[in-house]
């Protein structure tokens, strides 16, 4: 009998030995992500530049983990930071705390805020993985386009 | 009694109501939801926003709930499919230029117009035209932000102000389409009362520029408190985020004291909580600076220091000086332990009317105290006499009161007094006298010889004071206008007025104290002694001047800085201790500082000017290590032979009810059995109007 368990046991190391490695050379090679993947977020402008982020507090209170943090401010309408009378003066997401489940990006009126296919967050302190807008936002663009939003 | 009251049927279920009742009201009191905009239970019936249509048997169209009186055998329907249909298309056209910018609308998560619109809304708008754009936002005045886009034209602010407040500030400004929300001539918006608008408000128009965007109303969590500042204890809701931070005040609707009411000093008066100038740790004084230390070195040395001091002069050269900031709670334990673990009689509180009062003056005050009545018998005056008495500037929302009373109870007003203050203008009889002459005037009232020599004002106050009905007296006990050696006369004289009065008609007298717990403070005894050995002694401070004493505590009152020549009065003393919110002046000339907890951060009560006794809770942490002014003495008394055993500020409740006169008995011994709308331990109610 115990040699019967024995060779049930050879048979799947055998054939699985036979079969192409799971595994894969990560960085040098990389996986094609699902095209839904939710990793890192991601804060994005208008044509214009402007920040599209209203500081509403809605990704805030849609969040289940709890990890997002805004402050809003008014905007100076001469010099405005986004679109309407009001942006985030301060927006930080907890990645070690956010379990990434997209609520915020569903949340969002405006589209400001997005989860790309980017996984590879690591720090050697903590404080370093609360991400706030200048590592969120995206960079502006270089040519603005200078029209109505 | 039968044809007092009305029949009528709504979605079914029958009820019965009084004659006269709004058909909105009578649909609230059985649960049926009629969604309003410009109706407001406190302004009454305009009809203007058509969404509490509602369908009425027996009538060809459908009417409006809100402007509607019920008659006997109505038959009402409110969701039938006519009234679904008007619903939805009312909130249509309300959205038509409604700019939907609710993610950055302060209101947003609270808004009637946005509930509504879920409730009973279309869901879609076939609007696709431009839709009106107006600046925004306007700044009204300091407190208040106008967006005129949102803005549904309900007028209940217009109404607030031309109704309650009674200072016209706000108006519809054109007509129509065309017609918006705006002050006279661009004027700004400066009232006592107008952040009650803000609240008034069913959208985001009208917005606390205090509070703008620095938060969402879904992060708050509400405790039920008492405004801290002023003695008429408006209830309040204090809106804290992450347990943390306070972030605003909201009127918490009181029929017996506030009305649903809040003035602009009680709701944007919060700063001093979270501010960063708190104490956070015990100072004791080390080579003439005040230096962070811990509670056992601080309660060690005021102990010891005290302790020589009694040695070597007597306890009763330890004066206690508390403030009538304090709560219930903390005014009974310090009296308790200078009484009985110090053993000194030498206690006060400050400020307090500057003047003292004899022993056989005592019957004065004992009149005027029996005539104590609560707030809400303004409602049934048929008279409200203000001697020497601004409301408006010591308790704005008891204008307020008086104004109601005066518009809808056809009740009428005398002033008596020095000079004009906002009330005067709706006053039947206004009678203005120099400074020194209240005595003469308040006596002269009541003789007949002075009634002919009288002049013409005379006359009509004399008249007025002649009717029948109920009276309302409202004083202030400082009598801040009038020279200080006739203050007392004053009282006296105000005590022969309310005798007078008292044999031909109901009186009620409400003092117009002017720190939130003062009316505590004299019920606990917290107040100089006279020579009979009741309170209304000389005031303390005053004899910490002739330097009587050796050593002070000062428990959150600030006398120094107020006061002349208290500076050096108090540097000469040999030891001073000091609790408080923040280094104040008397706390900077302080040997001992210790930090207390401000009423927001602790459990207890207090008694507002009319006596009534109400809780609040505690809503975020104290800084620090700042603890409450009873908890202090408490573990300060261990360390004389007489110490104080209360584990709980409930104890203190049980104890102050077991032990003051007038509360005994009639205050609960639990904080829940005393409510969230409080209870009149004396004078209150009808008892003392009889």
């Amino acid at each position: 009998m115990a040699f019967l368990e024995f060779a049930r046991g050879l048979k799947v190391t055998l054939s699985t030995m036979l079969k192409p490695p799971t595994t894969i050379q990560q960085p040098e090679e990389r996986r094609v992500l699902p095209e839904r993947f939710r990793g890192k977020h991601a804060l994005h402008r208008y044509e214009n530049n402007l920040e599209r982020c209203i500081g509403c507090f809605l990704c805030a209170g849609a969040c289940p983990a709890e990890c997002i943090y805004i402050e809003a401010a008014e905007n100076d309408p001469n010099n405005p930071v986004s679109a309407g009378e009001r942006y985030a003066r301060i927006y930080e997401i907890d990645e070690l705390r956010c379990i990434f489940c997209g609520f915020c990006e569903e949340a969002c009126p405006t589209g400001a805020i997005t989860l790309e296919p980017v996984f590879e967050m690591s720090d050697y302190e903590r404080g370093g993985m609360i991400f706030d807008k200048a590592i969120l936002l995206d960079p502006p663009r270089p040519q603005a386009v200078a029209a109505e939003t | 009694m039968a044809e007092d009251r009305v029949h009528v049927t709504i979605d079914g279920a029958q009820t019965e109501v009084p004659k006269g009742t709004i058909l909105w009201e009578a649909a609230k009191d059985i649960g049926v939801d009629i969604p309003i905009f410009c109706y407001h239970s406190k302004l009454g019936p305009v009809g203007v926003c058509r969404m509490c249509m509602v369908q009425v048997e027996g009538m060809p169209k459908l009417t409006t709930a809100c402007t509607t009186t019920v008659t006997d055998g109505m038959v009402v329907h409110t969701r039938s499919p006519e009234v679904e249909k008007a619903q939805r298309g009312v909130l249509e056209f309300l959205l038509i230029n409604h700019p939907l910018d609710c993610p950055i609308c302060d209101r947003g998560g609270e808004c009637p117009l946005q509930d509504q619109t879920f409730q009973y809304g279309p869901g879609i708008s076939r609007f696709v035209e431009r839709k009106r754009h107006f600046v925004k936002p306007v700044r009204l005045g300091p407190t208040i932000d106008l967006d005129r886009e949102r803005c549904i034209l309900c007028w209940r602010c217009v109404r607030f102000t031309s109704e309650v407040a009674e200072d016209n500030k706000l108006i519809l400004v054109d007509r129509g389409s065309e017609s918006f929300i705006g002050t006279f001539e661009a004027e700004p918006y400066v009232s006592n009362f107008s952040g009650n608008v803000i609240e008034l408000c069913p959208v985001g128009a009208l917005t606390s520029h205090k509070q703008r965007f620095t938060f969402r109303p879904w992060e708050l969590q509400q405790h039920p408190s008492i405004c801290p500042h002023c003695p008429m204890g408006c209830n309040i809701n204090i809106d804290v985020r992450d347990a943390q931070e306070v972030i605003r005040f909201r009127s918490r609707t009181n029929e017996a004291v506030d009305d649903g009411w809040l003035c602009d000093r009680g709701r944007f008066g919060y700063d001093f909580i979270g501010s960063p100038d708190r104490l956070k740790t015990p100072l004791i004084r080390e080579d003439g600076t005040l230096r962070p230390a811990s509670f056992s070195a601080a309660y060690r040395l005021i102990a010891e220091r005290l302790q020589r001091v009694a040695a070597e002069a007597g306890p009763h050269s330890i004066a206690g000086i508390a403030s009538p900031r304090l709560s219930n709670e903390d005014l009974f334990v310090f009296r308790r332990f200078l009484r009985d673990s110090v053993g000194s009689e030498s206690i006060d509180y400050w400020p307090r009317p500057e003047y003292s009062i004899d022993s056989g003056d005592s019957a004065a005050l004992q009149t005027l105290d029996s005539a104590l009545t609560s707030i809400d018998r303004i409602d049934s005056a048929a008279l409200i006499v203000l001697i020497a008495a601004d409301p408006s500037e010591k308790e704005p929302v008891m204008e307020l009161r008086i104004r109601s009373a005066l518009n809808k109870r056809s009740a009428q007003l005398v002033d008596i007094g020095i000079h004009d203050v906002p009330l005067s203008g709706k006053a039947s009889a206004v009678l203005r006298f120099a400074p020194d002459q209240i005595d003469g005037v308040l006596r002269g009232l009541f003789l007949a010889a002075a009634r002919e020599a009288g002049s013409e004002e005379f006359a009509g106050a004399r008249e007025l004071l002649d009717g029948d009905g109920p009276v309302v007296l409202l004083y202030d006990d400082s009598f801040p206008d009038i020279p200080q050696e006739r203050r007392r006369d004053a009282l006296l004289s105000l005590a022969y007025m309310v005798d007078n009065l008292r044999e031909r008609r109901q009186v009620g007298v409400i003092p117009l104290l002017t720190t939130s717990n003062e009316m505590a403070a004299r019920d606990f005894g917290v107040m100089a002694p006279n020579d009979s050995g009741s309170v209304w002694g000389e005031p303390l401070v005053d004899r910490l001047l002739s330097g009587d004493y050796r050593a002070a505590l000062f428990w959150g009152a600030n006398p120094v800085g107020t006061v002349a020549g208290l500076t050096e009065a108090v540097e000469a003393l040999d030891f001073v201790a000091v609790s408080e919110l923040r280094l104040s002046e008397t706390a900077g000339l302080a040997d001992v500082v210790l930090p207390a907890s401000c009423f927001a951060e602790k459990v207890g009560t207090v008694t507002n000017t009319c006596r009534r006794v109400q809780v609040f809770s505690e809503a975020v942490p104290a800084p620090g290590m700042a603890r409450p002014d009873w908890q202090m003495l408490v573990e300060l008394s261990q360390r004389w032979d007489n110490p104080l055993s209360y584990a709980s500020p409930e104890a203190i409740l049980a104890d102050i009810s077991g032990s003051v006169p007038g509360y005994a008995g009639r205050l609960p011994t639990s904080y829940r059995r005393v409510g969230p709308l409080g209870v009149a331990v004396k004078g209150g109610g009808v008892e003392a109007a009889e």
